[in-house]
């Protein structure tokens, strides 16, 4: 029968009987269920996840309990490595730095049961062994996308030639195809000359039969392995003169017909678009911000036709504009500002507005070299009425790489927002070596 | 003219813990548990015509009258609240800042208790009730380092100092 029936009008107080209620609780957190102790976690931060990994229940649980990472970044400096995670819903990122040996472990641990959006590797131009040791690592941990770019570390001084080892040397088509093999979208800011002509149309036709599940890859490569690709998919040869600037394309009547090539641009010396079906090839040239000529291959599916007939138009149009005599002053492409400002964990933005402020342009550089590469073809083709800069940070080496950068450009009139008195000290000691540039101190939006 | 206006009163369904007591809740309040509500459902206890007096309670077995209690006035608290969207609270699953107010005051209980509202939410299928208070423990789990999450929860050390030794590399890089 109903025994004890109670009325709830008088249990709506949060503070109501209900600690004890006359009945004793044991209950305890390992009394909980495997699908409880999950959720438990699925609401930790990565470090408290590790760390709650107090008995071997919790351990094994921890396992099997997938972690969702936005971003996952590893940078070489130094004597050390800095580690960036970014993670869903969590407004701080982590931030440490350490040596590899603190870090191999834990790395080791979190590629088990971690899938991050996105991971960065960016180890010094010329890596030792630890660099080679560090990418290994962090290629393990599942990412849809990775991007491996060398850190500018010009001020580095220089360890004994016998320690340093080329990065490219690790770089071959094993690894590469093992990185594909996990991810959607690559991009590799070294040269992959350990990679021959046959191997680079093996990656490309796995990506073509979708075999590998890479979308999108992006490589540096050697400008006579570009066009050897392209002349044994294609049967279509080019040359490209730096002097000139000129580019000359040696094929039979069909290979015009898949060919779209972009000329000279504040961003590329060249671009050659080869069409198959949705499937893009685009071999591409540019100046590096030690002005070293840089040959690359992009390989993309197109998400639909749409998106095909987007890059053709833009190709027309950008070739209808191109002046022969682009590089001379009078053929520089007038802008209304051209404006940097540095986000919060080590990515900057790159804001171009067009005359009128009708239309802007906003970029988002992970990589400072890309940034400083940038600046260098706007210097090169751009004039602008006003250009500025927002800094974060401390006003450090990059900032006043950045700032000279943006100097180059001609410009009427120059801003530099500062966040501090003592940055805005080393902005005036700035001004006053470079009196062209109009600084003025504004109050941070 | 003067109409009179019928008062309905609102659906009653009796609930029954498992140490044999019974609660009458509304039928509005207690949708919120999944379990309950597939059980009215499949029993046909929407039935107008059948009086609470006669009406089969529900056991829950598996739920004390005290967290019993305590899951009703919760239900209560929250019979206003919009439905969850599943794929938004998935997205915001490493949220633990997002706990209503009302809420935090409601599970600053004793652990023991804050554990059997978990195994009532989860046995009775309440989601917001059951994410609320994991969210709860993964606050008391945040900051703490290993010993001091086996001291607050009262959890044995049960590794091999190999085993130990391997976890204490692994968290090298998140050590404060």
């Amino acid at each position: 029968g109903i025994t004890g029936v109670m009325s709830h009008s008088d249990v709506n107080s949060p503070l109501g009987n209900r600690s004890t209620n006359g009945r004793i609780y044991d209950t305890s957190l390992m009394d909980l269920p495997d699908e409880i102790l999950s959720k438990i976690i699925s609401h930790l931060d990565l470090p408290s996840r590790l760390k709650f990994r107090v008995n071997r229940r919790i351990n094994r649980i921890e396992l099997e309990t997938k972690n969702q990472i936005l971003e996952f970044t590893v940078a070489e400096s130094e004597y050390s490595w800095s580690v960036v995670v970014e993670e869903l819903n969590q407004l701080e990122s982590i931030d440490v730095e350490m040596k590899i040996e603190d870090l191999k472990e834990g790395l080791k641990r979190i590629a088990k049961n971690t899938e991050c959006t996105a991971t960065n590797i960016y180890p010094l131009e010329e890596a030792n062994r630890e660099t080679i040791e560090m990418i290994k690592l962090v290629i393990c941990i599942p990412s849809r996308h990775i991007d491996i770019s060398p850190r500018n570390m010009k001020d580095k001084e220089d360890d004994s030639e016998s320690t340093r080892l080329s990065i490219f040397d690790i770089l071959d088509y094993n690894l590469i195809l093992s990185i594909c093999k996990k991810r959607n979208s690559i991009r590799i800011e070294f040269e992959c000359d350990s990679l021959s002509v046959q191997e680079w149309i093996q990656i490309r036709q796995k990506m073509l039969s979708r075999e590998i599940s890479t979308t999108y890859l992006n490589v540096f490569i050697d400008e006579t392995i570009a066009s050897s690709i392209l002349f044994a998919i294609h049967g279509v040869k080019f040359e490209w003169t730096r002097d000139s600037d000129s580019l000359i394309f040696y094929c039979k009547e069909e290979g015009k017909k898949i060919l779209y090539n972009t000329p000279s641009d504040d961003i590329m010396l060249f671009s050659i678009h080869i069409f198959d079906g949705l499937f893009l090839t685009t071999f591409y040239a540019f100046e590096d911000v030690d002005d070293l000529l840089r040959f690359g291959m992009k390989m993309k599916w197109c998400k639909d036709e749409k998106e095909v007939t987007k890059i053709r138009t833009n190709c027309k149009e950008k070739a209808v504009r191109a002046q022969p005599n682009f590089e001379l002053p009078s053929a520089k492409r007038m802008v209304e500002e051209i404006y940097i400002s540095e986000g919060p964990s080590d990515y900057y933005h790159l804001t171009i507005e067009e005359i009128g402020g009708f239309q802007s342009v906003e970029s988002t550089f992970y990589n400072l070299n890309e940034l400083k590469r940038r600046l260098k073809r706007l210097a090169k083709f751009t004039i602008c009425i006003k250009i500025s800069i927002d800094t974060i940070s401390e006003v450090d080496r990059e900032t006043f790489e950045l700032l000279n950068l943006l100097l180059e450009i001609e410009a009427d009139e120059g801003e530099i927002k500062p966040d501090d008195e003592q940055q805005f000290e080393m902005v005036e000691d700035k001004e006053r070596s470079l009196p062209s540039f109009n600084c003025r101190e504004t109050s941070r939006g | 003219f003067l109409f009179p206006i019928k008062m309905t009163s609102p659906r009653m369904i009796k609930l029954t813990s498992n140490d044999d007591k019974t609660f009458e809740v509304e039928r509005d309040v207690i949708k919120q548990s999944v379990t309950v509500n597939t059980l009215i459902t499949d029993l046909n206890m929407d039935d107008e015509d059948v009086s609470v007096e006669n009406q089969m309670a529900i056991p829950l077995p598996n739920v004390d009258a005290a967290t019993l209690e305590m899951v009703i006035t919760w239900c209560k608290q929250h019979r206003e609240d919009p439905p969850r969207n599943e794929e938004e609270e998935e997205k915001k699953e490493k949220r633990t800042d997002d706990i209503p107010e009302w809420d935090k005051t409601f599970l600053d209980v004793e652990q023991s208790v804050l554990f059997a509202l978990i195994l009532a939410a989860n046995y009775m299928d309440i989601k917001g009730l059951l994410d609320n208070c994991c969210k709860t423990v993964a606050n008391m789990i945040k900051g703490k380092t290993p010993d001091e999450i086996r001291k607050h929860f009262n959890i044995k050390n049960d590794f091999t100092p190999e085993e130990e030794e391997q976890i204490r590399k692994e968290n090298a890089w998140c050590e404060d």
